[in-house]
Parts: C-alpha cells; structure tokens; sequence
C-alpha cells in the first residue's frame, strides 16, 4: 500500500474517531438537559449553566462531525452531470471540488485561528457559568484542519489516479461526494 | 459591473460548480468568499470567515438540530418500525392494497419521532418492502409507497428542515411543528387515498390480506405505546410550554436511546452505526449552514434579493399567481437539488418576496416544506428513490419512478388545498399563546 493510502487511511480513522467522540460529548449534553428539565419540574432545581453546556456540547459535535462527512462521502453534491462523463472527467471533478473544499476549510481554519486567539486574548467567557470562550472556538479550529487535511489526502488521490494512474479503489473515496 | 449583477453572476457561477460536483455547502461557501473578497475587499471577507462559521453553529436555538438528528437515529436503530408497521397493518392490512396504506400510516408515526424523510424511508423499507413483495405486492407499487410515505418524516413533526425553515427566518419552532401537523396528516391520506384508486383500478397490483381480530389489533398497538408517549411528550410539550424546542429534542433523543435500549436493540454496533449515522448527517447539515451564512453574507452585500422583490412586485402580479409560481420553481428545481439544499440556497431571495406580497410566513413555511418534500420523489435525483433502489434488490429505478407518478397526484392535491385552504396550517399555530 503506498504512503498516500496509509495517510489517507490514518486521516480517516481519525476523523472518525473524533466525530464519535463529538456525539458523545453531545449525548453527555443530552443527559444534562434532560435531567435539568426533569429536576426543574420535579423539585423546581435548575442545573447551573445547561444552555452553555449544550451550545458547547454543540460545537463540539458540529465541527468533529464536519470532517468525518467530508471523509465519508456526507456532504450532499448533485452527481447527475458528472456521472455522464468519461472516467477521466469524472476525476477531474472530483479533484476540484477536493481543491475547492481544501481552500475553503483553510480558510475558515486560518481566519478563525485568528478569531479564536483574539477572544482568549480578551479573556471572553460565557454568559452563564463563564466557561472561557476558547473551549467553544477550539472545536471549529480542530475540526476544519482535520477537514482541510481530508480534502487535501483526497484531491492528492484523485491527482494521482488522473496524472499517474494510481487505483482509487483501495480507499474510500474522501471528497467524491453524490446527491444519492 | 453593478452590485446586483454581480450576485446574479454570481449565483450562476454557484449553480455551474453544483453541476460539477462540488459539495453544495462548499459551492455556497466559496462562491460567498471569493465574492466578498471581489466585493467588499480582503479584510471583509477575513473577518467574515472567521465569525461566519462559529455564528453559523453557535445560537442556542440551532442545538435542536443535531439532538432531533440523534433521537432519529436512535428510533430507527431502536427496532420501533416493525412494530408500527404491524400496529397498523392490523387495522387496514386485510383491505386491497392495505399493507401498502399500512406502509404509509406507519411512515407517518415513525415520521413522528424521527424528523429525516432518508432515515424513514430506509428503516421502513427494510420492514415493508420484504413483506409486500412475499404477500404478492407489485414492487412499483411497493417501493413507490415506501418513497412517499418516507416523505412524511419531513412533514410531520418534528422535521429538521421545519426547525432549520423556522429558525432561518427567525419564526416559533412550535408554531411550525403545530402548522406542519395537518398537512402531515393530510399528506398521509391523501397517500392512501392514491393507493385505494390505483388497487381499485387495477386489482392485481395488489392482493387483499387476512383479517385480523380486535384482541391482535390492541395487543399490536399496546407493543407500540412507547413510541405514542415519545412524540406526546417531545411534540406536545412544546405545543403546551412545558420546555423549549432544544429541551424537547434532548429529551427525545434520551427517549429514544432509553427505547433502544429498553427493546433490547442496542448493541456495541448499533451503538457505532448510530454514532456515525448523527455524526454523518450532523456535519452535513452543519457545513450547509456554514456555506449559507458564507453566501447569504455576499448576496446580502449585493442587495440582489431586494431588488428581485421590487422587479416582482412592480410586475403586479396577484399574490396567487406568485405562490404558483413560487411552487413551480421548487418543483422543478427539486428534480435536481436535495430539501435542505434548495430550501437553504433560495430562502434569501424567495422570503423577502413571500413577505412582500404579505403571506403568512408560517404558512409559507409549511407550503415550502411540502413543495421541496415532492423533489425527494421526483427522478432523476429523488433521494428517496436511491435509497429504496439501495435497499431492495433487484428494483430499478424505472420500476420505481413509474410507481411514484400517483403519489405525485396526491402531492399536488395537497399542495392545492394547503394553498386554497390556509386554516389547514394556521388553525393549530393559532392555538399557541
């Protein structure tokens, strides 16, 4: 297997790892919202803080679970006119739009890099039990490098099956994404 | 070049990168980047790629999306739809045709706890699909029936694409869930209503079952209480103001994994595949909205939206022949976009148009829902069609398409008297304090 596949293969592991743990982390949202409802109704005590657990709990899920639907084909994309192409021009749509993705979450991962150290330089914290607003924003820079980083793997994939014939059958395919 | 016929370039060159495969939230996405930077200049844009995304997830109120996401795919894994399907085939299988009304009838309760149009569609065809071809169903008749009945889950509440509708443009969660519960019924039997013609018409589509007794018939529905208590107190709760939309789905995706485990469903694999199920459809749903704000942001900038509103208006078009129209564009734009797609890339120019011309934005909302509901239906790119097609062997997608046509029927009847009879969304809304 070429170095591009066990790369690829690790990238994607790891994406799925961490949206798994982004739903838990959710899941652990979940379970205490549903306990502040039940103890606001039942002995009229609210949890501390459960609107701020569960936005973060939120992001959390949100952006682990991004690069895993890039990984895993998640995203919908209208196939209808590139399925009529030859193999070749279908590669090189599906290179494209890795390239496209690519910039595009390298974008959002340098500009908020940038965000994200602007509000822990000014200490910001939430509104309710002040968890530093750091913890919110870590998650959307995690989350769109690991993004960035499958799309990169995939488009070099797709460069290599294009322009030096290289299978992409052994992989699942990371950006070549289908309506269906 | 004007700022206006910047954003409709702009669009096309959107629409050009859809055609080639780009993921739509990454179309939306760069195409709102690139014209920012072209518009407003480097700066702008920085400091919207780096808020829009935080923004696009961070509001409490979208906290609704992935939790009502989990208590589907909790519901679907929690083996729910064999007994939903069993509960109301009692009742109807022994009529021509019954099991096919029984797919739809237990499509629309399971459409109650799980607000994905897919994920009904997929867990109610593993159910129905082998069992009306072993009693002798036509397989176009069949599959058809499971593709609409799967579109329920996008109509009856709670549907993820009514909370995204409601919460895009700033309208009550609750209102929409309360507005979307008629047309879901109506939906419903108006499908069955088109499966009684077509056995009438032609008896050999589908054979009549046996008839069951009144002691099966409420054991069958006794097995299925819990399914009835989840969507009275997830639903119902926000209708009566005992919790907040987010509190509800919490407490349903809770439910619904107490469900599962309860029926004994839950497993380290199941538990994996539904990790992996929410996490999928999560970050999809997410990225769409990441590339909405992204483009939303230019198109805004552009003041595009606002003068597509003048150049309609200044037509004097009565406001019914824009609504058809309206319905007319999504029709034909549903045959090749999927719900939330189409419902996310339109909204900023076709909201601004419904509330010039004065319509009720619940019940537009509503009439919307229901319009791009018909795209998961229609060929070539009706999701639901690929999903039955995935799950059925030996179906083709021909077999399936002519099948879909009196569904078809049914829809534009009830987007007909959605659109003649406002009440039938408004009246439940009205309720509400």
């Amino acid at each position: 297997m070429s170095l591009l596949s066990q790369i690829t293969r690790l990238a994607h592991r790891l994406s799925r790892w961490f949206a798994w743990s982004g739903v838990i982390v959710l899941m652990a949202g979940v379970c205490i919202t549903t306990a502040d409802v039940a103890l606001r109704k039942t002995i009229n005590f609210s949890i501390p803080g459960t609107v701020d657990i569960t936005q973060l709990t939120v992001m959390v899920c949100a952006f682990t679970a991004i690069p895993y639907a890039f990984a895993t084909q998640g995203h919908v994309a209208v196939a209808i006119l590139t399925e009529r192409l030859s193999s070749a021009g279908q590669l090189v749509a599906q290179l494209w739009a890795a390239l496209l993705s690519a910039g595009l979450m390298a974008a959002v991962t340098w500009y908020g890099s940038d965000t994200a150290l602007r509000e822990w330089s000014y200490g910001d914290m939430s509104l309710t039990i002040g968890i530093p607003k750091i913890w919110y924003w870590l998650p959307l820079v995690v989350g769109s490098a690991l993004s960035t980083l499958v799309c990169v793997l995939a488009a070099a994939r797709h460069f290599a099956a294009l322009f030096c014939g290289a299978s992409t059958a052994e992989l699942p395919a990371a950006t070549a994404m289908t309506a269906e | 070049m004007s700022a206006p016929i910047m954003g409709l370039v702009a669009f096309a060159a959107m629409l050009v990168l859809i055609g080639l495969r780009v993921p739509v939230a990454v179309a939306m996405g760069v195409i709102g980047a690139v014209g920012g930077l072209v518009l407003n200049g480097a700066d702008s844009v920085g400091f919207i790629l780096g808020s829009s995304p935080f923004q696009a997830v961070f509001p409490y109120g979208l906290s609704v999306i992935p939790l009502f996401v989990m208590m589907g795919v909790f519901a679907a894994h929690a083996g729910l739809s064999r007994g939903l399907y069993d509960a109301v085939g009692a009742f109807i299988g022994h009529l021509r045709g019954g099991l096919a009304m029984a797919t739809v009838g237990s499509c629309a309760a399971f459409g109650a706890i799980c607000g994905s149009s897919l994920a009904t569609a997929a867990t109610m065809c593993r159910v129905a699909m082998p069992e009306m071809r072993r009693r002798g169903y036509n397989d176009s008749l069949s599959s058809a029936t499971i593709a609409a009945g799967g579109t329920l889950g996008v109509l009856i509440p709670p549907s993820v694409i009514a909370v995204i509708y409601a919460l895009l443009t700033e309208q009550s969660i609750g209102k929409m869930f309360a507005a979307s519960m008629i047309p879901g019924v109506l939906a419903a039997l108006l499908y069955m209503a088109a499966i009684a013609v077509q056995t009438r018409l032609n008896p050999r589509l589908a054979p009549a079952g046996d008839h069951v007794g009144w002691g099966e018939r409420v054991r069958a529905v006794l097995r299925v209480w819990q399914v009835a208590l989840l969507f009275v107190v997830v639903i119902g709760g926000i209708y009566v103001g005992w919790f907040s939309p987010t509190e509800a789905a919490a407490i349903g995706a809770f439910g619904a994994f107490a469900l599962a485990l309860a029926k004994g469903a839950m497993n380290l694999k199941v538990f994996k595949a539904c990790l992996s199920e929410t996490a999928s459809t999560s970050g999809m749903i997410f990225m769409i909205l990441i590339g909405t704000e992204l483009f939303n942001y230019f198109i805004e900038t552009t003041t595009l939206p606002q003068l597509l509103v003048h150049y309609v208006t200044d037509l004097g078009w009565p406001p019914l022949a824009m609504v058809l129209m309206i319905v007319v564009f999504y029709v034909i734009l549903g045959c090749f976009m999927d719900a939330l797609s189409m419902i996310l890339l339109t909204l900023p120019f076709v909201y601004p148009l419904a509330l010039s011309l004065g319509l009720d934005p619940i019940w537009f909302g509503v009439l919307i829902i229901s319009v791009v509901e018909i795209g998961l239906i229609t060929p070539p790119v009706g999701m639901n069609l690929f999903v039955i097609i995935a799950t059925s062997p030996g179906l083709s997608i021909g077999t399936i398409s002519r099948g879909v046509l009196p569904f078809l029927a049914a829809d534009a009847t009830r987007v007909a008297l959605i659109i003649a009879f406002p009440a039938l969304s408004l009246w439940l809304p009205s309720m509400i304090e």
